[in-house]
């Protein structure tokens, strides 16, 4: 009877739109009795999340910041429509807390600290996951609010695949995108390109002039390239290869109320390459990756009418990354790694005095001891590096299932640190190379329940605590005239996720429901001063609730989804915020088989409620925006 | 089912008292309650009080005018008085004229007129760039310094009535601070993001610049003594090459122009740039002069040896007309900026926390 009723309470939610079931498309939890995969770490404890090949395929033509913002646990800031700067950060610690992985290199930059998601189409991958855990010992620098990973998981088997796909929206949005797989068992080769432009000419309220106005000076145009090549040498030899390259050229529109009489612009540009060779020798597994990166950005502001450059910076990175990693499967229970990484990063800023470089090397040692009802890890990592002292950093994690597996308990905590990021360090006249790195501890806890676990209704339900702090918190100080960052702050990361997630398989309709509420209570324990106002305060744009309910409905060859999210204010200064807002998205969906040839049509509308809403101050984003989909598949 | 929930309530409560902090945590700071919209029932209306002008975070768009009377004192006042509208971003200073008040916004390129009473917005100046500073021309003219040192550098004359400009004139790179004195407008273009070492004379009948006088780099601040001689604060100018390696090409220095004569007289030559880089460094009263640097300074035009009055690194001075009393605001901390009171010895009276980045105070 409580089954039913519950069945008629979520049904009743749902769009009332017949369909049978076509494929059944979500977000889920790591299943958790599953073998840890080689270029996975141990992370038994922690909250992960790995977003459904569907969902990554339904959004090839967009940002992976588009993919993700159905999560609400993924704090958002935009600076406007597509193409323009955006970032994201986990669990309220920010962007530079948050870090972007690509076939497990760190892309975060170096200069900033941060990752523009609008560099980053979902086109070029097929594996997206977030580890909310996230420990430094793993990956290093810069994980105190989590990790995206981003990878493509090279399809072993006989195939070949082409697609095209074409989106037109709103705002002169124009999106070409084509991909093309082709492979056996032992050799996979996948390229994929992406073109897309945006005049970003939206309507907005503007708030300061207190009238209706045009964004101007939005347009930007990128393009997008990426190569993966897998062969399988020899029974226990692997070669994996990617190459990467992104282009982007935008303009910068100014704030709200604004009319300046200069125009700023910026292009981006980088290039990343890596190199993976694996082989399984007696029950063991030796990986050695290497990596390049690459990235170039230029900016100018200009003033219009005499064409006279006010100013302009130029930012050249390089990466090399270098991993040696040893996982050796020591019994049925227990299983050990041994990892080395080497890495160099070098910055040529024309804001700095002259090239900076940085030198790193660490070794990382884990275990993890697994039966069926239980799972544990521990993991240990020493850093040597150029500037700094890194103590030794541990992560530790449990998983017991109970009651066959209908509930999971997880617990993980973990020592992390964030090195200052090269402008803190060398922006000339205002950085501080004394600065040291900020560090702290994170730790959560939380359950999964399988609650109904049939062939034809899937409800689970998750909730986790998770906290931590975060010490010697960098944050720039007004000294006179000049502004220096320093080592003053201490914040605290803490708050609460609830998750629902259901799958109902109907005749011929499946309906998938997807719940997230969020708490989160970051903020600022400590500064220099014990009477500052901003002790006790929120995080800056970390908002106190998130809300999304996601429910979708397929029947046959039709898909509607629906997206609803609502954010609370968000603190940008200390007595002034952003106002909460509410947004709703309904894309429409439907496919056409003709012999090998599959076709997606599909059109989206989003904030169909017109809402006015910024994600940083000053920057508004679009109303309702109209999109249309259409892609090919030829198999 | 039942055991089955209880069982699951049970282990979750303990594991999370487990792992939950037993650290000591500050209480939260209370959500501050809203202002009262205050009444103001003299026949002065605001202007009895005093206005603190705040320039607020760059591409913030939270620039707001705060104000303090003997009674109250309200966070932001054009949005207390105007149904919540927003100034915009940079507000860089107030002028009062015959009981109005011009606000300019400098990154909004505009400037609001309000009743400086009721402070209810009259109307809006636009067709601007970069608007600085306000001053009195005549009974129905005012005078905008508007630009940003390599272009628009002009002083542009605006119709009270129509708010439109009705002229243009020319002047030096990055128009800043104005005094007006004797049917003369002195202009100091501090440069704006070029730089620049002169005074530009307006004549206010003709509204053509009569001189232009050579005072020191990045002429910052002026005040008129009590003979009429124009004293100005010159902060000195720094010069980089691509490397970023620093040339110091003059240092700061405070100068007494002669403006019948225009004989420039230097009244003290320091040996290091002063800390402050604001518009308002410079303040005057009966014969001492104050400046900012590590400190709040005071010096009479004629001894050159300062007096360390206020420790502190401060970025706008202002006195009191009236009291004599000093004003300092202080951007020092984060999240808490500050007008400070100060008597005319130096002793703190009061300091109240303002709107982001004061730069003024504004009788």
């Amino acid at each position: 009877m409580k089954n039913k009723t519950l069945y008629l309470f979520l049904a009743f939610v749902c769009i009332g739109v017949s369909a049978s079931a076509q494929h059944i498309s979500d977000t889920i939890v790591l299943d958790s009795v599953a073998v840890c995969k080689t270029y996975e770490y141990f992370n038994n404890g922690a909250k992960r999340e790995i977003i459904d090949s569907y969902q990554i395929q339904q959004n090839q033509n967009s940002t992976i910041s588009t993919l993700l913002s159905a999560n609400s646990s993924l704090i958002l800031k935009s600076y406007g429509h597509s193409g323009s700067a955006s970032t994201l950060s986990l669990r309220g610690a920010g962007a530079s807390q948050t870090q972007i992985t690509w076939e497990g290199f760190p892309i975060n930059s170096i200069t900033m600290g941060e990752m523009d998601l609008s560099l980053v189409p979902t086109q070029g991958f097929n594996y997206v996951a977030i580890d909310h855990s996230g420990s430094s010992t793993n990956y290093g620098s810069g994980t105190f609010g989590g990790v995206v990973e981003l990878r493509y998981i090279p399809v072993k088997q006989n195939h070949s695949k082409l697609q095209l796909g074409y989106t037109q929206g709103n705002f002169g949005t124009r999106k070409y995108s084509g991909a093309y797989s082709v492979g056996t068992k032992k050799i996979q080769y996948r390229t994929s390109l992406i073109a897309n432009k945006s005049d970003g000419n939206f309507t907005y309220f503007d708030y300061i002039d207190n009238a209706t106005t045009t964004r101007n000076n939005a347009e930007y145009k990128g393009f997008s390239n990426t190569h993966t090549l897998f062969i399988q040498l020899h029974k226990h030899i692997q070669l994996q290869s990617g190459i990467w390259y992104t282009y982007k050229n935008m303009s910068i529109p100014p704030i709200i109320g604004s009319k300046p009489n200069f125009k700023e612009t910026q292009k981006d540009s980088s290039f990343k390459a890596y190199l993976q060779l694996q082989t399984y020798i007696n029950r063991t597994t030796i990986i050695y990756k290497t990596a390049f990166f690459n990235d170039f950005q230029e900016y100018a502001k200009t003033i219009t009418k005499i064409n006279k450059n006010l100013t302009s910076s130029n930012i050249h990175n390089t990466k090399q990354l270098h991993t040696v990693k040893v996982r050796r499967y020591i019994s049925d229970k227990i299983t050990a790694d041994l990892e080395i990484q080497g890495n160099y990063y070098s910055a040529d800023v024309s804001s700095y005095k002259d090239t900076k470089q940085e030198f790193s090397n660490a070794y990382i040692g884990a275990i993890q001891y697994k039966i069926a009802q239980f799972q544990s890890n521990i993991s240990v990592r020493k850093e040597f590096n150029s500037h700094y002292q890194i103590p030794i950093l541990y992560c530790a994690g449990i998983q017991y299932n109970t009651f066959k597996n209908r509930i999971i308990w997880r617990a993980n905590t973990s020592k992390k640190y964030r090195t200052p990021t090269f402008n803190d360090l060398y922006w000339e006249q205002w950085g501080n190379p004394n600065l040291i790195p900020e560090s702290g501890i994170t730790w959560e806890t939380g359950s999964q329940q399988n609650i109904i676990q049939t062939k034809k209704h899937v409800l689970t339900t998750d909730i986790t605590y998770f906290e931590g702090y975060i010490n010697n918190k960098i944050i720039w100080i007004p000294n006179g005239a000049v502004w220096n960052p320093m080592n003053v702050a201490q914040a605290k990361i803490q708050g609460i996720e609830l998750r629902a997630k259901q799958i109902i398989k109907l005749q011929k309709h499946t309906i998938n429901n997807n719940l997230g509420i969020d708490w989160n209570n970051s903020h600022i324990t400590k500064t220099l001063e014990s009477t500052e106002m901003a002790n006790g305060h929120q995080l800056y744009y970390v908002p106190k609730y998130n809300i999304y309910f996601h429910p979708q409905i397929s029947y046959k060859t039709w898909n509607i989804s629906v997206n609803n999210q609502f954010h609370s204010q968000r603190y940008y200064a200390i007595h002034t915020s952003l106002p909460s807002y509410y947004t709703l998205d309904i894309t429409i969906k439907h496919s056409v088989t003709i012999k090998k040839c599959i076709t997606h049509f599909s059109i989206g509308i989003q904030n169909i409620t017109n809402t006015h809403y910024e994600l940083i101050r000053s920057y508004p984003i679009p109303g309702r925006y109209l999109e249309f989909n259409y892609n090919l598949i030829f198999n | 089912m039942n055991n089955f929930l209880l069982h699951t309530a049970a282990l979750f409560i303990s594991t999370l008292v487990l792992f939950s902090s037993c650290k000591e945590e500050p209480m939260p700071q209370p959500e501050p309650e809203p202002e009262p919209i205050p009444v103001i029932i003299d026949s002065l209306g605001y202007m009895k009080g005093i206005f603190v002008v705040c320039e607020g975070n760059f591409n913030g768009n939270d620039g707001s005018i705060y104000y303090i009377n003997d009674t109250i004192q309200i966070a932001n006042l054009y949005e207390t008085a105007n149904n919540n509208n927003q100034l915009g971003d940079i507000v860089q200073s107030m002028t009062i004229i015959d009981s109005t008040a011009y606000i300019a916004v400098n990154n909004s390129q505009k400037i609001e007129v309000v009743n400086a009473k009721t402070f209810k917005k009259i109307g809006t100046i636009k067709d601007l760039t970069f608007p600085r500073y306000v001053v009195k021309v005549s009974n129905d003219e005012i005078a905008v310094s508007n630009g940003d040192g390599y272009s628009n550098n002009y002083v542009y004359i605006i119709n009270t009535n129509t708010f439109k400009k009705t002229d243009s004139i020319a002047v030096g790179a990055g128009p800043n601070k104005m005094l007006v004195n004797n049917n003369k407008i002195y202009v100091a273009n501090m440069g704006g993001w070029s730089n620049d070492k002169t005074i530009s004379v307006i004549n206010t009948s003709t509204l053509q610049v009569i001189e232009t006088i050579e005072v020191g780099d990045l002429p910052a601040d002026m005040e008129f003594d009590n003979n009429g001689n124009l004293l100005v604060l010159c902060y000195g100018l720094t010069t980089y090459d691509q490397d970023w390696n620093a040339t110091i090409v003059s240092n700061s220095k405070l100068v007494k122009v002669n403006t019948t004569t225009y004989a420039v007289t230097t009244i003290k030559n320091f040996d290091h740039q002063l800390a402050n880089f604001s518009a308002n460094g410079l303040a005057y009263n009966n014969g001492t002069i104050y400046y900012l640097d590590d400190a709040v300074y005071s010096i009479s035009t004629t001894n050159a040896t300062p007096t360390k009055l206020i420790d502190g690194y401060f970025y706008g001075i202002d006195i009191n007309p009236t009291t004599k009393d000093i004003w300092v605001t202080s951007t020092s901390s984060t999240n808490s900026h500050k007008a400070i009171q100060y008597s005319p010895t130096g002793t703190k009276i009061k300091e109240y926390v303002t709107g982001f980045y004061p730069n003024a105070v504004v009788f």
